[in-house]
């Protein structure tokens, strides 16, 4: 027994075209968007963006005016006054033993380079 | 640069490669064993006008700037003291020599220097030369560091000779901890920070023998000689700053100048600083323990 067709075939084709419109008309408006973006965004003969911004690549070939000497970040230090005591509940039963799968640790770690006067 | 790079980073691994392009780029434009670089250029210039690129604007920048900063600790015009020592010749390939070609003029300022950031010039007075020396080494980690993080990656660890940037996210997704060798090679500390640089310099690397006499390379401005390597004298000092760059500097100008003169500088600009001394003493600033 064939199953029952829900939709005429016509009516189908219908919808299928009209998401096909709407999603070419959004194609062209954002087409259109992104040509508009890239005219103000014109690349100048120094390779500089007009608006300001810079690529990545004009990052390092750009000269840059000298930073001033300063701290470094110093690693987050931990607050104890703000660590509260928990309290132990006494276990009631011999704890159960549930295995739990560990993944292998890293076959090398990292080595960091040390400071030295090797230079 | 004469020195080992270990470039570490976290993200995709094709960084790796752009990392080395990049330092072999800026080692043929900053060398003054290369010929053809920019530097040995300008120090063979006669006083002309050379067009050089734009990072190594940067760099002569970043050389009169360090030079006013620490009152001239860090010195950079010491070049043909060094070259009438001795040290003409790459310790790591000796068919690269440099070349100095003027008789120096040590009453000119390195603010006599003309730079032209537009055209992309540099105009040195005759008598005046440069050595990017550490510094130059510094400051490429910290501009390749940089490109890596503009590229996508997460965490970079650049190490040229012992100058070291960290940025970013660590290998272990923790703060970045680097070892610092004392003057024997022992690892015996271990700098911590979230983002930062690190430097050591130190009077027994890079020596060589004249005439039977031991000498180093790194040579106080106001004597024009390698710094004191008889009786109590300071060996090695370590900077922790913000870039390389200045980690290097500030490293340089407390091994130059000691503790007494050099500390209070450091202390002005936020750098932590130790300096060694020959019979293993040390001493540090109150910034330090913060990193230590």
């Amino acid at each position: 027994m064939r199953p029952r067709r829900d939709k005429h075939p016509a009516r189908s084709a219908r919808i299928l075209s009209t998401g096909i419109a709407v999603v070419s008309m959004l194609s062209v408006s954002t087409a259109l968007t992104l040509k508009a973006q890239a005219a103000d965004n014109a690349i100048q003969p120094n390779g500089q963006i007009a608006n300001g911004e810079t690529t990545p690549q004009d990052v390092a070939t750009q000269s840059v005016a000298p930073s001033t000497p300063g701290a470094a970040t110093p690693a987050p230090t931990v607050d104890t006054s703000t660590i509260t005591t928990a309290t132990v509940a006494t276990l009631p039963t011999a704890p159960q033993v549930i295995d739990v799968p560990v993944p292998a640790a890293p076959q090398g770690g990292w080595n960091a380079p040390a400071t030295s006067g090797s230079k | 640069m004469g020195n080992t790079a270990d470039v570490s980073v976290c993200g995709d691994p094709c960084l790796i490669e752009i990392a080395q392009r990049k330092i072999a780029d800026l080692e043929h434009k900053w060398s003054r064993f290369l010929e053809s670089s920019d530097i040995s250029r300008l120090n063979n210039a006669h006083g002309a006008t050379i067009r050089v690129a734009p990072e190594t604007i940067t760099l002569v920048q970043y050389l009169i700037s360090a030079q006013h900063i620490t009152h001239g600790a860090f010195d950079p015009t010491m070049l043909p003291v060094l070259i009438d020592l001795g040290y003409q010749t790459s310790f790591t390939q000796p068919e690269h020599v440099s070349t100095c070609t003027s008789n120096p003029n040590w009453s000119l300022p390195v603010s006599s220097i003309q730079i032209d950031k537009h055209a992309n010039t540099v105009s040195m007075p005759v008598g005046i030369t440069l050595d990017p020396g550490g510094l130059g080494k510094g400051l490429a980690a910290d501009i390749v560091a940089q490109l890596l993080m503009s590229e996508g990656a997460q965490g970079v660890c650049i190490s040229l000779g012992g100058d070291i940037r960290c940025t970013g996210q660590s290998p272990s997704g923790d703060v970045w901890t680097l070892p610092i060798e004392s003057p024997s090679g022992e690892r015996q500390q271990q700098a911590t920070f979230s983002s930062g640089a690190i430097a050591t310099s130190s009077v027994r690397a890079k020596t060589w023998t004249k005439q039977t006499n031991q000498l180093h390379h790194v040579i106080d401005p106001q004597t024009r000689q390698p710094l004191s390597t008889s009786g109590l004298h300071a060996v090695q000092s370590t900077a922790i700053a913000n870039e390389a760059v200045w980690a290097e500097v500030f490293s340089t100008a407390v091994l130059v100048r000691d503790s007494a003169i050099a500390f209070p500088l450091c202390d002005a600009h936020n750098i932590a600083a130790q300096i060694t001394y020959s019979d293993g003493t040390t001493f540090e600033n109150s910034l330090w323990k913060e990193f230590v």
